[in-house]
Formats: C-alpha cells, structure tokens, sequence
C-alpha cells in the first residue's frame, strides 16, 4: 500500500484503540491506568494524524488548515462503503 | 448527537460480487439479531437508565453497532455489483432484486423485513441488560453460522473482526451488570 494509505492505516489503528477504551472506561471509570493508557492513545494518534497533514493535507472534514482546498473535499467519492475506500 | 467519521471501522474490500453470500449477510442488517437491532437496543435503553455509566456504555456500544451496521451494508454492496442476469437467477436473488435491485435494505436472510418487536427497552436496568448479554451471544452466534458458510477471505476478515467485538461489548455488559446489579462484592467497579 502507498505511504498514504499506510499512515491512514495507522491513524485507524489508533482510532480503534481509543474507541476499546472509552468503552472500558464506561465500566471502569475510576481506572486511572485505563485513563492514562487512554491519554497516551490520543497523543499517539494525533502525532500520526499531523504526520498525516503535513504530506497529504487535511485528514478530517474539521483539520485545521484548510485554506489551501479550493474544493469542498468532503463530498468526494470514494465513501466508505466503497472497494476504493478500502484497498 | 452524533458525528460521522468518514470511513469504515474496519476495511471491507471484496474482490468477488457473490449474490448467495449477500442473502445471509444481509441478516446481520435487518435480521433478528442484526447490528439494526443492537443499535436501536442500546441507544433506545439508555434513556430509562438510572446510573451515568450505564448511560454512557449503551450510548457508546449503540454508536458502534451503527458503525457495525455500516460495514454490513458495504459487504452487501460490494458482494452485488455487477451482476449479470444469470447470475442473479441462478442465485435466488431474484425475489430481492425485484423490490429493491441493487439497493441495501433492511431485512433478514428470511426476506422478513426489520421490526421493532426484535428489541425490547423494559424501562428495568436488571431486564434490559440481561437482553443485552443475550443479544451480544445471539449476534455471536450468527457471525458463526456465517463464517461456516463463508469461505471467501475478503469475506471471512471483517466477520472475525464483527464476532470478536460482539465478544467483548458482552463483557462490558457484564461489568455492568455486576457493578449495579448485584451486591457490590463482585462489582467490575469497586468504587462504584
């Protein structure tokens, strides 16, 4: 897979993770281990996410620099539910 | 409310269009304990829930039965692209293609459309997450019968990856369960 797509994979990865913990903290919401692992989670996926930014523009509808789009990418295919948005 | 990230939750790539695996996908869509049903469930339950966690755990387990439901669709989607007429008599297909051609619609293997009696909010903590555990196993259950009629890889990844986190919604249940269900000495949250 391209560098792109790579770093894509890996800002999901992180996405996972963090997701698996907002769902261990709902039952454990004390858990201060779970609350840092859940911290250092998003720290990692925001390194991987400016990463991201910095060679291929924005990852989300909401990234900050968006000045340079001159087109409203959000509504470009492929979506999710398509081959292309998966390979 | 809700955002919406734009992508699946985990990839679905299918190489191969095959109508007869469409058929009994499907089920995990609209069927009776398909991630429609989970979805409605959990995110139906959590208002006449008494305790902020619980609230929490179905509003975050009904958002991703959504996403689960999402990448169903998508699994049906790339599995009846471009099917010739042949292939879609000689499949069965033909009974859906006719209400719905290559559109994704809530229904079970069955062809019985999704009902609201597939889910049940009792308004009773105790009640509603006892349905809740059994519905995770019913789900696992069905990602089982799958996987023994499936043997496309493409297929196969995502359902292992469905069944594995229908496994562990059930033990969030559980935790939950035992933290306000039962006397707090087997609590999952002993400061609860």
């Amino acid at each position: 897979m391209s560098e792109q797509q790579r770093l894509k994979r890996t800002i999901h990865a992180y996405d996972f993770a963090i997701y698996e913990m907002v769902l261990y903290l709902d039952t454990h919401p004390n858990d201060r281990m779970a609350l840092e692992k859940f911290k250092h989670y998003k720290l990692k996926r925001a390194a991987a996410v400016e990463q991201y930014e910095s060679r291929f523009g924005p990852y989300t509808v909401t990234a900050k620099d968006t000045k340079n789009e001159q087109h409203w990418s959000w509504v470009d295919n492929p979506w999710p539910w398509e081959n292309e948005a998966n390979s | 409310m809700w955002q919406y990230t734009k992508k699946l939750q985990y990839p679905v790539n299918i190489k191969n269009p095959n109508p007869k695996y469409a058929q009994i996908i499907i089920s995990q869509y609209g069927g009776p304990d398909g991630e429609l049903g989970a979805s409605m469930r959990y995110l139906t339950q959590r208002y006449s829930m008494p305790y902020a966690e619980v609230k929490g755990l179905l509003t975050d387990i009904g958002t991703e039965e959504l996403a689960h439901l999402e990448m169903i669709c998508a699994m049906v989607y790339q599995l009846t692209k471009n099917l010739t007429e042949k292939q879609i008599e000689e499949s069965g297909f033909d009974k859906y293609f006719v209400d719905h051609t290559a559109a994704v619609y809530p229904i079970a293997a069955s062809g019985l459309p999704w009902r609201a009696e597939y889910i049940q909010a009792k308004g009773d903590i105790i009640t509603d997450l006892h349905e809740d555990l059994a519905a995770e196993q019913k789900a696992r259950t069905t990602y089982d019968n799958l996987l023994r009629l499936i043997d496309d890889p493409d297929i196969r990844d995502p359902l292992k990856f469905l069944r594995q986190r229908e496994i562990i919604h059930y033990q969030r249940f559980g935790e939950a369960q035992q933290t306000r269900c039962n006397d707090n000495g087997g609590a999952a949250d002993k400061t609860a």
